[in-house]
């Protein structure tokens, strides 16, 4: 037993401080991910075309939709990692216990998610200005919605508020399938059985969840929706991490 | 044509199954660990910022879009605009007027041929009006196409030549335009009602108008196919 107490704010501090420094293999993925991203939309992410007497119209649309939804999946993928065996006793190196453990993963999630949203928005400007620079044609340029500051700065929360979405559901996945090797193979068998039960019964749990949260035109209620939706995942995930056996 | 099919599908098990072997701790792909991970991220971070910077700050000739254009109003604009041409008050579309021509003309009948009318869709109006002794007159009349507000500059016209007693209206050049659309991503258009769209809300206006508007002098016979023009009474 030791003479010294120790603050739990001060633990999950050096933990945050410790995981920015050890699990930069995160950063690599997040740039090597949104650089893919990048090349895909290079293509476009959309074309129409449409005819008039006369002419003949075809417009190519530009947005970083694919490296944001890149991006979703990285946060998602990232947070089941970080909750397999190997990244979880790296916190035994400190004095820990779950409680600190997880919340130190979780505030490391925060940030990594916040740099995430950051970088793939910004990354639209690089796609922007190659397909204006590189690309060829004689294309005329069209924008709509580019370089305003107040809808950009909503745009960033929601799109950091969407990614951290995806890294508790990610978390949550990954804590589930620590219980049990198995569970890698049953909990997708068991979710996508249940989705296709329930669609049968004509209750598409697919469309309700988009609905829910992407058609929420209102900025307040979208940030209730998705930080609650959040915290009740991260709940759980730390109610399924209790039942993981202890640290020998 | 089966691998492309599968393509999406492929793609994305390559991004997961790299992403796993970058992220996983036990991989034994140590690319991007440590101090590594955190310079490329850096670095990234810094050609993004800079990229942001010169796309705001050069002006790239870019033209920003107003909205969507309100299809009804272009409707109505559609209906007015023939009912002028229908009814001779050229003073009213003067604004869409794009070429005209004038033609010596001292015959006693008009042949009129249309070529491909069935295709090019050139709507023919004829006004037979005492102005005229002996010179035929067209005009030709469009509004004007557009891009979610955006005026396409480009005009399309048909070509008309006299020759003897024929006039032979020819269809123009097919005007193919391309454009790039520069959007914002799907996370801003959420809150954005009014001026948000995706790439499937481009409209390219439907509601147009378009007429050859000939003059002609009172009481010459034009011979024409069946439906090849509308005669035109004026008010």
């Amino acid at each position: 037993m030791s003479l010294i107490e120790v603050q739990t704010s001060e633990v999950v501090k050096k933990q945050i401080g410790y995981k920015w420094k050890a699990y930069t293999g995160v950063f690599t993925s997040l740039v090597v991910i949104q650089i893919l991203g990048l090349l895909f939309s290079l293509n476009g992410s959309g074309s129409m075309g449409s005819g008039r007497t006369g002419y003949d119209v075809n417009i190519t649309y530009y947005t970083a939709d694919i490296v944001v939804g890149f991006t979703i999946f990285w946060g998602f993928l990232t947070a089941f990692l970080l909750t397999t065996k190997a990244y979880r006793e790296d916190d035994f190196a400190f004095v820990t216990n779950r409680k600190t453990s997880t919340l130190s993963t979780i505030a490391f999630l925060f940030m990594i998610c916040v740099i995430g949203a950051l970088t793939a928005l910004l990354s639209s400007f690089a796609l922007k200005l190659l397909a204006y620079f590189m690309l060829p044609g004689e294309e005329i340029l069209l924008t709509q919605g580019v370089g305003d500051v107040g809808p950009w700065l909503i745009g960033m929360l929601a799109t950091f508020l969407i990614v951290f979405l995806f890294s508790s559901l990610g978390y949550l996945a990954g804590m589930i399938v620590q219980l049990n090797k198995m569970l890698v193979i049953i909990l997708p068998v068991v979710v996508v059985g249940l989705m296709i039960l329930l669609y049968r019964s004509g209750f598409q749990v697919q469309v309700y969840f988009f609905e829910f949260f992407f058609e929420e035109s209102n900025a307040w209620l979208f940030t209730l929706k998705t930080l609650a939706a959040t915290t009740i995942f991260y709940a759980l995930a730390v109610l399924v991490s209790n039942r993981l056996e202890v640290k020998q | 044509m089966i691998v492309v099919a599968f393509m999406p599908i492929l793609i994305l098990l390559a991004v997961f199954i790299a992403m796993s072997l970058l992220i996983k701790k036990s991989s034994r792909f140590g690319f991007g660990r440590g101090k590594i991970g955190l310079w490329m991220l850096m670095g990234y971070a810094a050609l993004l910022v800079v990229s942001a910077v010169i796309f705001l700050a050069i002006p790239l000739g870019s033209t920003e879009l107003k909205g969507q254009e309100n299809d009804r109003d272009a409707e109505r604009k559609s209906q007015q605009f023939y009912e002028a041409v229908q009814e001779g008050r050229l003073d009213e579309i003067e604004e869409w007027r794009i070429q005209e021509w004038s033609f010596p003309f001292d015959e006693e009948q008009l042949n009129l041929q249309v070529l491909e009318n069935d295709v090019n869709g050139i709507n023919l109006f004829i006004e037979r009006t005492d102005d005229l002794t002996d010179t035929l007159e067209a005009f030709y009349f469009q509004t004007p196409l557009m891009i979610n507000g955006y005026e396409v500059e480009e005009k399309y016209m048909p070509a008309l030549s006299m020759d003897m007693a024929t006039l032979s209206v020819y269809p123009g050049e097919k005007l193919n335009l391309k454009y790039k659309m520069f959007g914002s991503e799907f996370p801003f258009r959420l809150f954005d009602e009014e001026g948000g769209y995706a790439w499937g809300d481009t409209t390219v206006s439907h509601w147009n108008g378009s007429a050859l508007y000939i003059r002609v002098p009172e009481g010459l016979d034009v011979v024409a196919d069946q439906n090849a023009y509308t005669e035109v009474g004026p008010s």
